[in-house]
């Protein structure tokens, strides 16, 4: 019971006391160098040329920015989701990662909202016209719902950990709530897609669970990667959940996207459904071979054996395997729903596109805000912070 | 309630686009930005070679998957029945030009495909796309009808031109361009399509011209089994067969 | 491409006017000044309340065309912003085809002259910027006028030449012939019909007499064999062919179609049977379904007449006595069947014309049992070496079915009676342009030479004779509405006669001839004028449309027509004061509608304030037609009164018999001629016959160029509006490409979308492959209209141009250019990105 005084005893809201360890420091150095870089180049571009800057057009209207905003939102829901293995469901096993997952998932959440105001066309209308649209039928503007929701959770889910109320009145209540949001908003996402009919290469009702699925898988891919680059101390106490139980559950949540991304390839190959041609034609493009080689093929092998998931260097390159071909597999599915016109005729063919330099450039800008933001969290916020073991009641 | 329709007579129709030309100048679209597109198809071999071509407005669905769509609600069907985009609220998500099943919908803010960019030949002061000397009148614009030279970063569609049918008598049931008292209030390419293949009237007054053909000549729509239902009928007549296809694919790998 | 107003038919048309009494009551109308016509509102849908008081309507005709259609120009603001058909006009009856909406885009045309300019730089070349300096038009009429005056004082006024294309009208092309006069020059009239459709025009004429286009009377026919007219894309009056399809494919019975044509068009596509023939071989198959056509009996009896016992002998292969047959309105008959038809069977036409002899015998079939029926045909089978007799076995076609002059066939065009002039021109012919018509200067470009004695015109031939100095050398040339150095055949030669040239420009436009000119006389666009246009043959009833300027001229440009008044008032002498006299050309329209004032029309048009008003003035109906065999007069209420063979004769069968000639007497005439340049036996001179065409190129592949439906003869090629549509076929967005078979292409190892290199052996071009499994595997396909190096930022630098790879031959009858009768090679370019 002495350590309930120690739990509640009051730590700094930010340690701005300390000096940045080197990790965090080059994390916020490369971050801020990325984002500076990256959104200099796209507000002088959209000045410039507006959104005519991106190769997007109106028969390839949604491009990589889309593409990378989905990498971001479904990685955060998926390290929310991680969270909430402790949080959520008390495994506690995860409880040293679960205050940095909260943190990983807000900045993601930033970073992803980040590109979306650079892609949509008036980002401030947005603030008031979906409110006061209130089109319930449309999965766009639920997702809008959700994804303020699951910012506000986690942020509230935040601040209850960092001033250390694991505890307190309704936390475990908020937490339960943050993770519902954390699986419908993605889930939504996967609606917005799924949902389209008219988009045969799109349309189906296991969009929700793939795009849940793949987030989950991208945020252990983004655990591991992050925590492998943390400085032996701050590793030492749990290795056995980054040593072992991550690269496992990675390992095997990796399987399960193997096994329904080939029944989605085996699925969409088959079928002589107009539009499902477009899943033929990426056989041939350079992001299919990078998702299945890079993002799936090379993962499971780095990680295939309990030795090779003990090699630190393996699973980090792993996740990284990973989560690049994750981005390009989002931009490849993005293409594949409209890469089949939709009655432009013959002469249209089949709808081409890869992203301008300026859309490119939304890469450093993002990356570089999730990495400025999780560096200064590393730096400031206590991070890798638990629960007293005591404060527990058994 | 007046509920307007168009149908297209394909057997009439010569494929020659001056639907194309005459909605791009009553509405002053930029190049490519084809609200009223005529689509063309070539399929087969010498000597039996197939060309069909098939003219594509908006369909102004009775279930427009655009309205359900649009999470500001920007895109609306009016009490008249016509599909429009309100550009005062659009936020340029183009999720609708996503969810149409028939390509209608453009977003100016794409790379001229014809270059030099007009654009910037004819520039726009403040938050309008560009500013031609051909422009609609001032008086005739409205954007919340989506009428007129469009805002940056929305989206833009055919309005059966709006601006002309809402101003339509009370009570008008079929819009025949050919009476010089309805013809200031019939869309551009209805009034201009040179063989006559296009009616326009209320598809809610069993007696109009438009809901005569469509029992009589039997009148199909586009993509019937999205669910639109859309308010473009297509005579197909002896006239080659409306494309299923979207595009038309040569083997499975193109 | 049109001709000059028909002035031929205008004289016929008075007369008959007056021995019918169909001359209506004169009504006097306040004169008032022309300006003021421009700013009436005068049009009808003012009344409506869609079109707000300050939205303005005008009158005007598309110049998008030949077809001169009327056109309502909708202006607020003082900007154009709309332009439908005008439904007083009965050639558009409201509608317009894809060019006639573009014509606000000609108007606001960013890279438009400004104004009058002169050189400054004397070298010229493609890519040398002629240094243009603005001037003046007082400095700008100075200089040119300098010139002219100093060749009338030499004594070498021929040595000026007015190079003319589509300049309608009295007030434009119409003023071009009295300058000549005046100033002294053969030149002043060279049209551009020798590489527009003179070999229709001239295979008609050798068998009916009328040097002219036909009228049709489309929506009352049954059946149309149609052979290479892109009825649906590039035949005029193209707008109104379109209401006629919507007509006749819907009517009862409906009109059935047949296309025979060298590539799959819309025409061919919307048809009821398309053809793809061998180029060049048209004719081969009208003398085959001519031979099925009477060995099955199926001829119109009561206008080709019948075997005196009325049994019909024609069996393929044999020979008949002339007497045998009575022949009704046509001539030769029986000495053409002996001569030629009787050999062309439908077999002997499949190895010619690669057509099934079944198809050949099913099209002949249908047309011979057709009532009524009639054959069309224009460019596609008479741009080739063979052009006349293509031409003339096709027309002979409608001799057989009857469909001369008959309902539901075709007939000519009628003259507007409009008011003469009153200054005589003769009047003011000087000593020093007597002079000059006393030396009797051949035509520059050698029309009635002893190498053309039935040429029209040869603007094609302007540079040879140029560059040869045979007949001698141009001083000066003025340009109007013509753009030869990008349209004619090897048209690079004019790059090198235009050198030395004193180049006179007066487009809007920066043409490229404007970058070889000297002088820029910039002419209104079509919205900003005004012009009279007698129409281009319709329905043979006389339609004369007016413009009406829209806007005030945005530019500091001159109508053409005062330019050349103008330039005359500077002319020393009497050619000077003829036009001082004429003063500008509102005075020239104020004569002309006088002659409304005797023959309103039957819109009520009687002046010039009412034609603006209504934009048209037309007489219904055509005057003649013929019933059964019989010629028949419009009475004022039918076709009643009765003709006589004279009468015809004068009227509407103007060959010597009086006759549809199956042998040409006229052609005869020049048996020599045709015997040395074609190599016919001379007694076989007068016939339709089989004459293969002469291919130039050293090619294995036929290139075929034809007109897109947003190009042709159009202004479109510095309008992004319509480059971002150019449809179908072989148009492509936004570029053009070669049509051509996955077989021929795999052969040359040519992917789709790979650059190819077509050549002739005068050039070659570099164009991206479209694989068209539609196409015929021996042609390639590629449409003229993109390739310009000038005429603005959206024209300049968009693809090839073919007519600079097409070596310069001609139809040695008609000399209209043979622009088929290419073979080219394609290959892959090598290196592709």
């Amino acid at each position: 019971m002495t350590a309930t005084a120690m739990d509640r005893s009051p730590a700094p809201l930010l340690a701005y006391d300390a000096k940045p360890d080197p990790i965090s420091a080059l994390l916020m150095l490369l971050g801020a160098a990325g984002a500076g870089l990256g959104l200099a180049f796209v507000f002088y571009a959209l000045l410039v040329d507006g959104h005519a800057a991106f190769n997007t057009s109106s028969d390839m209207a949604w491009g990589s920015p889309i593409a990378f905003y989905l990498f971001f939102l479904l990685t955060s829901s998926g390290l929310s989701i991680v969270a909430s293995l402790d949080t959520v469901f008390g495994l506690r096993v995860f409880h040293p990662v679960a205050k940095r997952c909260v943190w990983m998932s807000i900045v993601a959440l930033v970073a992803g909202f980040s590109v979306l105001a650079l892609e949509i066309g008036r980002p401030f209308r947005m603030l008031w016209a979906l409110p006061v649209g209130m089109q319930f039928h449309s999965p766009m503007w639920w997702m809008g719902v959700f994804y303020s929701l699951d910012l506000a959770l986690l942020c509230a889910k935040f601040w209850l950990m960092h001033t250390r109320r694991w505890h307190a009145p309704g936390t475990h209540g908020l937490s339960v709530l943050s993770f519902v949001i954390s699986i419908l908003a993605p889930g939504t996402l996967g609606l917005v897609f799924g949902m389209m009919a008219m988009r045969p290469a799109w349309y189906s009702p296991i969009m929700p669970m793939y795009f849940i699925l793949t987030g989950f898988v991208g945020a252990l891919a983004f655990v591991l990667f992050f925590t492998a680059v943390l400085p032996n101390q701050r590793r030492k106490p749990n290795e056995a959940l980054f040593d072992v139980l991550l690269p496992r559950l990675f390992f095997v949540s990796l399987l399960a996207v193997i096994g329904m991304r080939f029944g989605q390839i085996v699925t969409t190959l088959w079928s002589n459904y107009e539009g499902m041609e477009a899943h033929w034609l990426s056989l041939d493009s350079a992001l299919f071979k990078i998702e299945i080689l890079v993002g799936l093929a090379l993962p499971a092998l780095l990680t295939a054996t309990n030795g090779m998931r003990a090699n630190r260097a393996l699973v980090m390159l792993a996740g990284f395997a990973y989560l690049i071909g994750n981005f390009f597999g989002r931009l490849e599915l993005l293409i594949n729903g409209q890469k089949v016109p939709l009655f432009k005729g013959y002469w249209a063919g089949y709808v081409d596109y890869w992203p301008s330099l300026t859309e490119w450039m939304l890469v450093p800008a993002g990356i570089g805000i999730y990495l400025f933001l999780y560096g200064a969290g590393e730096w400031l916020l206590r991070l890798a912070e638990a629960e007293p073991r005591q404060g527990r009641t058994s | 309630m007046t509920r307007w329709g168009m149908v297209i007579d394909l057997e009439k129709c010569t494929g020659c686009q001056a639907c194309t030309t005459a909605c791009q100048m009553e509405n002053a679209r930029l190049p490519g930005e084809m609200w009223q597109d005529v689509l063309f198809y070539s399929e087969g071999e010498y000597p039996s070679g197939k060309l069909s071509w098939l003219p594509r407005p908006c369909m102004h669905c009775e279930n427009p998957s655009c309205v359900a769509v649009c999470p500001t609600r920007a895109t609306y069907k009016t009490e008249d029945g016509v599909v429009l985009i309100d550009w005062e609220r659009c936020i340029g998500c183009k999720y609708c030009m996503i969810a149409c099943p028939y390509g209608v919908r453009f977003y100016a803010e794409e790379k001229q495909k014809t270059q030099p960019d007009i654009r910037k030949v004819f520039p726009a002061k403040g938050d309008k796309v560009w500013d031609p000397p051909y422009k609609m009148p001032e008086h005739m614009q409205n954007p919340k009808w989506g009428v007129g030279i469009q805002p940056k970063n929305v989206v833009s569609k055919c309005t059966f031109c709006y601006h002309r049918v809402s101003q339509a008598p009370k009570g008008t049931v079929d819009l025949n361009p050919d009476d010089p008292k309805l013809r200031p209030y019939t869309p551009a390419c209805v009034v201009t399509c040179a063989p006559s293949a296009r009616y326009f009237g209320d598809l809610d007054n069993p007696s109009s011209e438009v809901r005569q053909l469509i029992a009589t000549k039997r009148g199909t729509r586009l993509l019937d089994q999205t669910g639109n239902r859309p308010q473009v009928y297509y005579l197909a007549g002896e006239a080659p067969a409306i494309p299923e296809t979207r595009s038309v694919r040569s083997g499975r790998k193109a | 491409m049109s001709g000059l107003p028909l002035t031929s038919d205008r004289r016929d048309f008075l007369k008959s006017a007056a021995a019918t009494g169909t001359v209506g009551a004169t009504v006097g109308a306040t004169v008032g000044a022309i300006g003021e016509i421009a700013s009436s509102d005068a049009a009808p849908a003012l009344a409506q309340p869609a079109v707000r008081p300050e939205t303005k309507v005008t009158k005007n005709i598309c110049h998008q065309c030949p077809a001169r259609c009327g056109i309502d120009v909708y202006t607020t603001d003082g900007k154009v912003h709309a332009i439908y058909g005008s439904l007083d006009d009965p050639i558009a009856n409201g509608k317009l085809c894809p060019k006639g909406h573009l014509g606000a885009y000609v108007l606001y045309d960013p890279d438009r002259f400004v104004g009058p300019m002169k050189r400054t730089n004397p070298r010229k070349g493609r890519d040398v910027d002629p240094g243009w300096q603005r001037i003046s038009w007082d400095e700008a009429l100075g200089i040119a006028a300098a010139r002219l005056n100093a060749l009338r004082a030499k004594g070498e006024q021929h040595r000026l030449a007015i190079v003319a294309g589509r300049g309608w009208g009295s007030t434009d092309a119409g003023l071009t012939d009295n300058f000549g006069k005046l100033f002294g020059t053969p030149n002043a009239s060279l049209g551009h019909s020798s590489m527009c459709a003179d070999a229709s025009k001239r295979a008609k004429h050798l068998m009916d007499g009328n040097y002219s286009y036909n009228s049709y009377d489309y929506r009352n026919t049954n059946y149309l064999l149609n052979f290479g007219a892109a009825f649906l894309e590039a035949y005029r009056p193209y707008n109104n062919n379109l209401q006629v399809w919507g007509h006749i494919r819907t009517k009862a019975p409906k009109t059935k179609v047949t296309v025979v044509d060298v590539r799959v068009t819309p025409t061919g596509a919307a048809a009821d049977r398309l053809l793809l023939i061998k180029p060049g071989t048209d004719g081969a198959m009208a003398l085959a379904v001519a031979h099925e056509i009477l060995i099955n009996g199926w001829w119109e009896r009561k206008f080709v007449g019948d075997f005196t016992d009325g049994v019909n002998r024609f069996k393929s292969g044999e020979t008949l006595d002339a007497a045998s047959f009575a022949e009704r309105w046509t001539k030769g008959l029986i000495e053409w069947w002996n001569a030629e038809l009787k050999d062309r069977t439908p077999e002997w036409a499949a190895t010619i014309t690669t057509i099934p002899a079944k198809d050949i015998r099913a099209v002949a079939r249908e047309l011979g049992t057709t009532r009524p029926a009639m054959v069309i045909f224009e460019r596609g089978p008479t741009t080739h070496t063979n052009a006349i007799y293509n031409g003339m076995a096709i027309h002979a076609l409608n001799a057989f079915v009857g469909a001369m002059y008959a309902v539901g066939g075709m007939a000519s065009q009628m003259g507007v009676p409009y008011g003469a002039l009153p200054w005589k021109a003769d009047d003011y012919v000087d000593d020093a342009a007597k002079a000059a018509a006393d030396r009797k200067m051949e035509r520059i470009d050698r029309v009635k030479s002893a190498d053309g004695p039935l040429w029209s015109n040869n603007i094609q031939g302007i540079p040879d004779s140029h560059l040869s100095g045979r007949p001698y050398k141009l001083d000066t040339a003025i340009f109007y509405s013509t753009n030869p150095i990008f349209s004619t055949p090897d048209c690079t030669r004019w790059e090198k006669a235009l050198q030395d040239i004193f180049v006179i420009e007066t487009s809007p436009f920066p043409s490229e001839t404007a970058v070889f000119a000297d002088l820029i006389l910039p002419d209104h666009t079509y919205l900003e004028r005004w012009q009279d246009a007698p129409t281009y043959p319709f329905e043979g009833y006389p339609i004369t449309s007016l413009r009406v300027p829209a806007v005030k001229p945005i530019h500091d440009t001159k109508h053409f027509g005062d330019t050349l008044i103008e330039l005359g008032k500077r002319i020393e002498g009497r050619m000077g004061e003829y036009y001082r006299q004429v003063g500008n050309i509102e005075n020239v329209l104020r004569a002309i509608a006088k002659g409304f004032e005797k023959n309103p029309g039957d819109n009520g048009v009687n002046s010039l304030e009412s034609w603006a008003a209504k934009g048209v003035w037309y007489k219904k109906p055509y005057f003649w037609r013929q019933i059964g065999g019989e010629f028949f007069e419009w009475d004022g209420s039918d076709y009643r009164k009765p003709m006589s063979a004279e009468e015809v004769k004068r009227r509407l069968l103007r060959t010597d018999s009086g006759k549809f000639e199956f042998r040409s007497s006229y052609l005869e005439r020049y048996a020599d001629f045709v015997n040395a340049k074609l190599g016919v036996a001379k007694e076989r001179v007068g016939f339709p016959q089989w004459l293969a065409p002469r291919y130039a190129g050293k090619g294995d592949l036929f290139l075929v160029t034809p007109k897109t439906p947003l190009h042709a003869e159009g202004r479109s090629a510095n309008i992004p509006q319509a480059i971002s549509i150019y449809q179908p076929v072989s148009g492509g967005r936004n570029e053009m490409f070669l049509e051509i078979h996955p077989r021929t292409a795999a052969a040359r190892r040519i992917k789709n979308g790979e650059q190819v290199r077509v050549a002739t052996d005068i050039g070659g071009i570099t164009v991206r492959a479209h694989l068209t499994p539609a196409a015929r595997p021996d042609t390639v396909v590629l449409p003229f209209g993109f390739g310009h190096w000038a005429h603005g930022r959206w024209a300049k630098g968009r693809g090839q141009n073919p007519t600079e790879i097409i070596p310069n031959i001609s139809d040695p009858i008609s000399n209209l250019t043979s622009n088929y009768s290419v073979l080219v090679t394609v290959e892959r370019v090598a290196n592709q990105a």
